[in-house]
């Protein structure tokens, strides 16, 4: 028996778990970067569709007034995302409270806007799970 | 050869490994989250599983079905075909015919103040607009006449009408219904937990990856949507609200609310602005939900004593005050921001009126 053959793991080898585990990580960090469902903390964003429609993704680390169609207008101010004004009569998306917590959504149900706050962990900051009215 | 397919199966063992990790990462700790506009209201679900998304994709084909039956605005749904029917009876879908033997049912409990063929009434006011006003008293008067469940009849999957003109208005039910098939969906899949909220009903299935009960919170009565008047800390269950401040609008100074009694076509007043209820069975909860606005508190109270509901319930009055009740008949008061921990409290399977029972009509 040579040492050589005593050896379990040659160089090759290293190299090639090596290679396969960084290009694991490289999937791994690019599904953790992309997949919004796997967004943290310090990524929290605003999401809007609009008639079914995806209408944009905002950071909520910087303000800005962001209009939706012709018919919504909302903000991002302090962390927090308001309906500003919207088209429609009854008015019950702008009397909303403001959302900031994941999960927190704001609906215009005559124009069919939603505003959904993505990423963060929804609980754990004493945060509710949902909301009955 | 031999040492390269080792090396092969440890990373490929490696890489299993780490995308596991990152399946659960999404899905298992930090939950998916969708919201759709279904039944003419926001429908927000959030999923804690390994399997996430497929059940997200299988609750919204859910959601998608029962709105071809229940919608009361879509005029090619079941519902929709019902009341617009050439003939006195009509072979239904099993979903219809639930909501209607409960919407019956309610009927029955309430003592006629709630009736599920309202709709010749209810579509006289217009609540959802924001510009609404009281429909003529004569107009009243003469939808009131084809007000009456007596005349409504299920049997099996067949619904039957004496009243051609009688038109069924399941707005009190339905929520209910979807909710609780949504949740019978995601348990009968082995969901690990989930948190529904379908138009301000929440319901929940199993738990939160970190095991503690979820926080559901109440809200505050003519505020703006989302502030908290109490919270519900509760395991698997539902919380369900009927409110006077939901769809409403003011004419000279007095409030006119969707909660329309059945035996006078306008907005009940029994001095409640808010009923939540807290139970197992999501159907019966929101019909409870109104039927209380309807009753007010003590007959509601009666009527879940009388029944043996599994219930508990909280009500606010015209001044906010808010008053705890539970099964045993005790009653107390729920201060604002109040925390009410249902953690402990234990499933009941009994609460659920029997569907052979509401079936029974005929």
């Amino acid at each position: 028996m040579t040492l050589g053959k005593k050896r379990a793991v040659t160089l090759p080898d290293i190299l090639l778990v090596s290679a396969i585990a960084i290009s694991a990580l490289l999937i791994l960090a690019f599904f953790y970067l992309h997949d919004k469902d796997a967004v943290r903390q310090q990524d929290k964003r605003l999401v809007i569709t609009a008639d079914g429609e995806p209408a944009g993704s905002y950071p909520l680390d910087e303000d800005r007034i962001i209009e939706i169609g012709d018919t919504n207008v909302c903000e991002i101010r302090g962390g927090k995302v308001y309906m500003k004004s919207a088209e429609c009569p009854d008015q019950s998306c702008v009397h909303s409270y403001p959302a900031e917590r994941e999960g927190q959504v704001i609906v215009c149900l005559p124009n069919k806007v939603i505003l959904e706050i993505i990423g963060g962990d929804s609980g754990s900051d004493g945060g509710l799970d949902s909301f009955a009215y | 050869m031999h040492r390269l397919k080792r090396g092969l199966i440890m990373t490929a063992a490696a890489a299993c490994i780490l995308f596991t990790g990152c399946g659960s990462l999404n899905t298992e700790k930090d939950g998916l989250s969708r919201t759709g506009l279904y039944f003419d209201t926001p429908v927000t679900i959030r999923i804690y599983d390994d399997n996430a998304g497929e059940l997200m994709d299988g609750c919204f084909e859910l959601c998608d079905e029962l709105e071809r039956v229940l919608s009361a605005q879509d005029t090619s749904s079941e519902l929709y075909k019902l009341n617009h029917r050439s003939s006195d009876e009509t072979g239904v879908s099993e979903a219809l015919a639930d909501c209607i033997a409960m919407g019956l049912e309610a009927g029955d409990m309430s003592g006629g103040e709630f009736d599920i063929t309202i709709l010749p009434v209810s579509s006289l006011w217009d609540f959802r607009s924001g510009e609404g006003s009281v429909p003529g008293k004569d107009d009243i008067e003469k939808a009131l006449r084809h007000v009456d469940r007596s005349g409504v009849y299920v049997s099996g999957n067949k619904v039957s009408f004496t009243d051609p003109e009688a038109e069924l208005d399941l707005g009190a039910v339905a929520k209910g219904y979807i909710s609780g098939r949504i949740r019978e969906y995601l348990r009968s899949n082995g969901c690990d937990g989930a948190v529904i909220n379908l138009g301000g009903n929440v319901s929940t299935v199993g738990e939160r990856p970190d095991r503690r009960p979820f926080k559901i919170g109440i809200q505050k009565p003519f505020h703006d949507r989302g502030e908290v008047a109490a919270v519900v800390s509760l395991r698997e269950g539902c919380v369900i609200s009927s409110g006077t401040y939901e769809r409403c609008f003011e004419e000279n100074g007095v409030l006119y609310h969707h909660i329309l009694s059945a035996k006078t076509g306008y907005p009940a007043d029994t001095g409640l602005v808010q009923v939540t209820v807290i139970g197992d069975d999501d159907m019966l909860c929101d019909t409870l939900s109104t039927v209380g606005i309807l009753l007010g508190k003590d007959r509601t109270e009666a009527l879940v004593r009388e029944k043996g509901y599994d219930v508990k319930l909280v009500f606010t009055d015209e001044n906010g005050i808010m008053t705890l009740y539970s099964p045993d008949g005790t009653e107390s008061g729920l201060s604002e921001g109040e925390i009410l921990d249902l953690a402990d409290r234990e499933p009941s399977g009994k609460e659920a009126p029997d569907p052979a029972d509401r079936e029974q009509r005929k």
